[in-house]
């Protein structure tokens, strides 16, 4: 699969089609990836493609000079990028979308925690198999066990915006909303009370908001001075409000990428609170994010026949 | 020992500016005897200013230390705070620490001939300045003293009843001018840098100090280099986004120098080896 | 290496929850525990887990000393007249157990910012007083640790009271200065054998030598001359723009001030964010995350070297591991080494 991009990438870079091919390459750290911005046909050498490519490529679209740019796509990247069309964001024929078959990412969170938070020096993954490697130990299993448990239930209906379309079709479809399912033994004081503590590792340092593709407004309302809406202590509602006003402002635009979750330094996941309104918006309104670029908005369509009992 | 703690000071006169009243002059004095008269400042300090509750910000002190017993502030209606302020009545009370930051070299730059350039409300931080080289213990130290005050129309002019007095004295040129004049204004029409030109001090044995928005600093410093200006002898002051005001919130830096510390006044000697980056 | 005075003990790792809970009875204890994501300086409670098997905490040893958000001071009004009350540190003793050598030599760094004449910080020089750094030596230096290259050593003194190195068994326990003697002299524990003072030096070569690919970085020069490098251009482009790098970072130390339910507060800011500098006019200094990046990099690797002699970095590597983009600053340095004017 690495050698397919590379070369995609080398000849669009070559050939002069695209003045920029977004992947990524190795990183620093083992089990790293890291985003290259490949400009020139010897760059595509650097690229890589394998379940530790966890950042969504999407979010920095928005941000590039180049008139015309590649972008090496999963699932999460089509999706985002469906979203990011839709909304006038971006171009359409300015991005060419690389297809890339996906079976989910590894959690670096899921990996710390089978390792028990032992330091790892060295890791690699051979075929299935993911290899680590410690001061006087190694691990071997399959990679699938260490898989983000957000991407277990990813199922992508194909969302139409290849370039070069995948090479292997998605999966049947999964049922994307078992997580929360598994939610609802919890009682609303409980989800309270974890929403609470979550809050309160919260760092503010906005990493989920950065490296979310899809919060993209020009001043955050987090960012505000005059007035500042956020207060200067550091008690938790002002956390969860941040949390709660970013989720309702993706309501319908989330793709579900953990992005978020992945750039927390301090481990908060609210993935959750984006789920939820996500099936909100599926059985309610039958709005899927990242499937179709003429897509109205969820927030900004009515339809004569839209449930709305919950208008008083 | 708190440095964040600010003394009360009791507003004793707030005096509209501008016709659309969007600069205010504050007079205050510190409500404790003990802080007014231990309260020792230079011209181009500047102090933080609290509306309690609201919050805090760096303003320059616009009166001189030769005005005893009170201090006066001339605020821009700018941000949450200043609305605040422009809020506030005779008798209210303000927060107030300081003095912090450098000064006016006004010790340099006797015997010298002074030129002040000033637009808008950039003539705030001069008039302390200005003030104190009046003053008739210290005009004897100075050469020739001019002038020159510009803002965009007749309204936006500060200090209006400050620059009638100024006018009034011989030992001073003071030349006003605006952008676009209006029915009443019997003035100068044109922008600073063009009276500056058509002034054209001598750079000799003289200093220039000058404060403005940055468009009008730019051309003002071009012009003043044809005239023969050295960099050394061109004076100016900054403001930069600031919270403590004592070098500790990082805000305010331009390469190594904080300008709550090291500055606000620098030369434009200074200013060119420092990054562009304010 | 310096010569060793003789007073080092022995604590074996059996005595230390004992140690701790002693500590803990005489004052506010601060611990170095947690894993992974959550670790960080907590207040002791009995069955902490303490094990630190490589490298820093993720959260850092200067929440303990400047928190995310602290009270200025407090105000109310009373018959129309606002009366302020400004916030004190306690002054309790307090001892910090497991700092890492980064983590002390941070506080290092960040005390002439507060401390410094005039306007010394009440509310940090006090805590700074009134605690006991009880250091613990890398033993094992973590992935992401490059300390050398800041000028730091896996188990250098500065700023510490007391540094344990970690050795088979146990810590060799060395008192560094008066008040770290205060601590050790109670525990009344034996002299250390030589073959324990041996065993620490060897942990210490076997961990300068796994540290070897990082030597000391000096910068400033190089970057006080190319502020405007093309390199700034391409540099920020991974870059997220967040605030995780310097709010996980240990001598970062910028804040904003605002009034809130009856108190001024400060809390932490930073230069990564673009409302940081941004004018009340809606004029801003620093537009792009170029601008932003650079600031950063060049406040701990030019700037404040200009001021203080020495970088503001420890090395400790949290930026580096947390980075949402891995951009590692040790890469950075690489590069920023060829910047040329």
């Amino acid at each position: 699969m690495t050698a397919n991009l590379r070369e995609t990438a080398a000849r669009l870079l070559a050939e002069g089609t695209v003045q920029l091919v977004l992947g990524w390459e190795r990183g620093t750290l083992p089990l790293r990836t890291t985003p290259l911005f490949a400009r020139e046909p010897g760059d595509a050498e650097r690229l890589v493609y394998d379940p530790t490519c966890d950042h969504n490529l999407s979010g920095y679209l928005g941000r590039l000079k180049e008139e015309r740019v590649a972008l090496a796509a999963r699932p999460c990247e089509a999706r985002t990028l469906v979203e990011q069309v839709r909304e006038n964001r971006i171009a359409r024929d300015r991005v060419l979308a690389i297809g890339l078959p996906c079976s989910g990412m590894i959690s670096r969170r899921a990996l710390a925690s089978r390792l028990a938070d032992r330091v790892i020096r060295e890791g690699r993954l051979a075929g299935d198999r993911l290899v680590v490697v410690g001061d006087g130990w190694q691990e071997e299993f399959p990679w699938v066990e260490v898989r983000d448990p957000a991407c277990q239930g990813c199922r992508l209906p194909d969302p139409g915006i290849y370039w070069v379309a995948p090479e292997a079709p998605a999966p049947p479809e999964g049922d994307r909303f078992a997580r929360l399912d598994a939610r609802t033994a919890l009682s609303p004081e409980q989800r309270r009370e974890e929403f609470r503590q979550a809050a309160e590792r919260c760092i503010a340092c906005y990493a989920c908001r950065q490296a979310c593709p899809m919060c993209v407004c020009a001043e955050c309302f987090a960012d505000r001075t005059a007035p500042a809406l956020l207060g200067p202590t550091a008690d938790p509602s002002e956390a969860m409000l941040f949390h709660l006003v970013r989720a309702m402002h993706l309501a319908g635009r989330c793709v579900d990428c953990g992005a978020c979750a992945r750039a927390c330094p301090v481990g908060v996941d609210l993935r959750h609170l984006h789920l939820a309104l996500e099936r909100e918006a599926a059985e309610r309104f039958d709005h899927r994010p990242g499937v179709d670029p003429e897509a109205r908005p969820l927030v900004g369509s009515f339809r004569p026949d839209d449930r709305e009992e919950f208008i008083l | 020992m708190n440095p964040y703690l600010p003394h009360l000071a009791v507003i004793q006169e707030v005096i509209p500016e501008t016709a659309s009243q969007d600069v205010k002059t504050f007079r205050v004095a510190f409500a404790e005897p003990e802080v007014r008269d231990g309260f020792r400042y230079e011209p181009g300090q500047f102090a933080e200013v609290s509306v309690i509750g609201v919050g805090e910000a760096p303003i320059s002190i616009t009166s001189s230390p030769t005005q005893e017993g009170y201090l006066e502030f001339a605020v821009k209606r700018a941000g949450v705070m200043t609305t605040a302020m422009h809020h506030a009545r005779p008798g209210d009370y303000l927060g107030i620490r300081g003095p912090y930051g450098n000064h006016f070299p006004y010790r340099e730059m006797e015997g010298k001939d002074v030129v002040f350039i000033a637009g808008g409300i950039g003539l705030a931080p001069l008039r302390s300045l200005i003030t104190f080289v009046l003053d008739p213990a210290n005009r004897d130290r100075y050469g020739a003293v001019s002038i020159i005050y510009g803002a965009r129309s007749p309204g936006d002019l500060v200090f209006k009843w400050e620059l009638e007095r100024w006018r009034q004295r011989d030992d001073l040129a003071l030349e006003v001018t605006v952008d676009r004049g209006d029915a009443s204004w019997q003035g100068r029409v044109g922008f600073v840098p063009q009276v500056l030109r058509e002034l054209a001090p001598r750079p000799e044995n003289a200093v220039t100090v000058t404060c403005g928005p940055p468009v009008m600093i730019k051309f003002v410093l071009q012009d003043l280099e044809k005239l023969g200006f050295t960099p050394d002898q061109v004076i100016t002051t900054l403001e930069m986004r600031m919270k403590c005001g004592i070098g500790k919130c990082g805000r305010c830096n331009i390469g190594s120098r904080y300008v709550c510390q090291d500055g606000p006044v620098f030369s434009y000697e200074q200013l060119r080896q420092m990054p562009a980056e304010y | 290496m310096k010569e060793r005075p003789a007073m080092a003990v022995f604590l074996t790792r059996d005595q230390l929850p004992a140690v701790l809970a002693a500590s803990a009875e005489r004052g506010p204890t601060w611990v170095a525990a947690g894993r992974g994501e959550d670790s960080g300086f907590i207040p002791y409670r009995p069955g902490l887990c303490l094990d630190r098997e490589a490298g820093p905490t993720r959260r850092t040893l200067k929440e303990v000393f400047f928190p995310r958000a602290e009270v200025l001071f407090g105000y109310a009004t009373v018959d129309g007249v606002p009366r302020l009350q400004p916030a004190e540190p306690s002054g309790q003793p307090m001892v910090v157990f497991g700092v890492r050598p980064c983590d002390a030599r941070a506080l290092a760094l960040l005390d002439p910012v507060f401390e410094e004449p005039p306007h010394v910080d009440g509310l940090w020089a006090g805590r700074r007083q009134a605690a006991t750094l009880v250091g613990l030596g890398c033993d094992r230096p973590g992935p992401a640790c490059f300390c050398p290259a800041a000028g730091g050593d896996p188990l250098g003194e500065e700023g510490l009271d007391v540094l344990l190195v970690p050795v088979d068994g146990g810590y060799l326990v060395r008192p560094l200065t008066e008040r770290g003697r205060a601590w050790t002299e109670p525990l009344g524990l034996p002299p250390a054998r030589p073959e324990q003072q041996a065993a620490a030096e060897a942990v210490a070569a076997r961990a300068r030598e796994r540290l070897a690919g990082s030597p000391p970085v000096d910068l400033q020069a190089t970057l006080a001359r190319g502020f405007e490098h093309a390199l700034w251009d391409r540099l920020h482009e991974r870059c997220l723009g967040c605030a995780a790098c310097t709010y996980l970072c240990p001598t970062c130390h910028c804040f904003d001030v605002g009034d809130e339910d009856g108190r001024r507060w400060r809390r932490w800011d930073s230069c990564m964010f673009p409302a940081f500098t941004l004018h009340a006019s809606g004029h801003n200094p620093r537009t792009t995350g170029k601008e932003r990046m650079r600031q950063r990099l060049m406040h701990k690797f030019c700037y404040y070297p200009e001021r203080r002699g020495r970088p503001a970095c420890v090395g400790c590597g949290r930026c580096v591991e947390i980075c949402p983009a891995n951009v590692d600053l040790r890469s950075v340095l690489d590069q920023l080494k060829g910047v040329r004017a």
